[in-house]
């Protein structure tokens, strides 16, 4: 048969079955996701790929390690005397701060308070940043079989990153807290301010800050961490602030953060299982 | 091997190198905050050298791998795949009905299909901030038109192309 007697339904078939194939992927994908699961296809194609992607991530970090520090030069000896000094500062910090906690400690065993769940940290290497360039998120190299859920929290040494929505046995996904779809509660770090928001990504490099009432006490410069209501731990580094404005209607403060984490730059994270 | 199985075996390896790359690397080669679209990019240029049913199927691998890597937050997965087998498909026909072998429409391909494919995929699955969708999808359109370019060389020479659709 040729294709000039064949008609257009039966010379386009496969086009039209690889269109059904995937509306029926995105259904069955969904339905899967709604559980915070992928499903099997996706889970499949995903441990494929992500050993190349792993491998090729390790072997960039590792180029970058052992080399990264040649184009750098002369800036390196100047960064090393105020990165000493910067250790010094903090070692006296973490000294006094241990002795505060010691003390925290002794006072809740004295009143009896009983110590909330300790999350546990899990060290994730990231192989994928923002791989579709319309979503905020990244993908790690930790998945269920080491204890990842949906809803974990993913963290820096320096501040919030995101939480997982996706996980399956070898991957985990994480919306990042730029990501539209990323939101958390958030406070003031300062013991006379009050003022309690939601943070959320607007795709960019700030997050905005907002459901803050006309009164908060919230100013430029501020530093942001979680509340603590939700799945997010009290007190996780979320970024300064920028400025503050009241919104269109004037009933509301919107603040405008800088995050403390480089999204564009994450290599390593911490989920906190 | 044949000819047209050594041109998919070729074609199916770049996706895979496509997206490897695009999870590793993609977000370190941003220009003016513009990120590249690689698997989107080898399936618009390798479905240039394809016959119009192997372009759905170039498409459609292109779109599970990225979604199945990519997994959106809020649904689109079906979108995706379908979004980019429809513009595959489109290109596949116009190869082998209008155009023959044109390096001169690798560029052009590699924006508008970008384009379309971001516009396909907005009307199957509408986003909540359109100004940001449109921002990627034109930074995306431009870097993938670039790269479509030395890529579309690079699978012609490695991949050969569709003789059997091609003028004498």
């Amino acid at each position: 048969m040729t294709a000039g007697r064949t008609g257009p339904v039966l010379r386009y078939m496969p086009f039209v079955l690889l269109l059904i194939a995937g509306t029926l992927l995105g259904i069955v994908h969904d339905r899967a996701a709604r559980q915070g699961k992928l499903d099997p296809v996706s889970s499949l194609v995903r441990t494929v790929i992500s050993l190349p992607a792993n491998a090729t991530s390790s072997t960039t970090r590792w180029f970058s390690r052992e080399f990264g520090w040649i184009p750098h030069g002369y800036r390196l000896e100047a960064e090393n005397r105020s990165l000493s000094a910067r250790v010094t500062a903090l070692e006296m910090a973490n000294t006094s701060l241990k002795q505060q906690a010691l003390t925290g400690q002794r006072l809740a065993a004295d009143l009896g308070i009983v110590s909330t769940h300790t999350p546990k940290p899990e060290v994730a290497q990231v192989i994928a940043l923002r791989p579709d360039p319309n979503f905020e998120t990244i993908i790690i190299n930790r998945g269920s079989n080491s204890g990842i859920k949906v809803h974990d929290v993913v963290i820096t040494p320096i501040g919030l990153v995101g939480q997982v929505y996706v996980v399956n046995s070898s991957t985990a996904g994480v919306v990042l807290l730029t990501d539209q779809n990323g939101m958390v509660s958030a406070r003031v770090e300062r013991a006379n301010s009050r003022a309690v928001g939601i943070c959320r990504g607007n795709y960019t490099d700030t997050i905005v800050m907002n459901d803050l009432s006309a009164e908060a006490d919230i100013h430029p410069g501020d530093r942001i961490v979680t509340a603590g209501y939700g799945v997010f731990p009290p007190g996780i580094p979320i970024g300064t602030v920028l400025s503050v404005a009241l919104d269109q209607g004037q009933m509301n403060k919107v603040a405008v953060i800088k995050p403390f984490v480089d999204f564009g730059a994450l290599d390593e994270v911490i989920v906190l299982r | 091997m044949t000819p047209y199985t050594r041109r998919l075996l070729v074609i199916l390896v770049a996706l895979v190198v496509a997206i490897v790359l695009q999870m590793s690397t993609a977000t370190s080669a941003l220009i003016f905050g513009a990120q590249v679209d690689l698997p989107l990019c080898v399936a618009i240029v390798g479905s240039m050298l394809c016959d119009v049913n192997t372009a759905s199927a170039v498409g459609f691998t292109s779109g599970l791998l990225l979604a199945a890597v990519a997994a959106p937050p809020n649904g689109g997965f079906g979108s995706i795949i379908v979004s980019r087998t429809i513009i595959c498909f489109v290109i596949g026909w116009l190869e082998s009905r209008i155009v023959r072998d044109s390096a001169v429409l690798a560029p052009l391909f590699g924006v508008t299909g970008t384009m379309l494919c971001a516009v396909l995929f907005f009307a199957f699955d509408p986003q909540k901030d359109t100004s940001h969708w449109a921002r990627v999808m034109t930074g995306t359109a431009i870097y993938d038109g670039l790269v479509s370019v030395p890529l579309f060389y690079l699978l012609r020479k490695l991949a050969g192309r569709d003789y059997s659709t091609a003028l004498a």
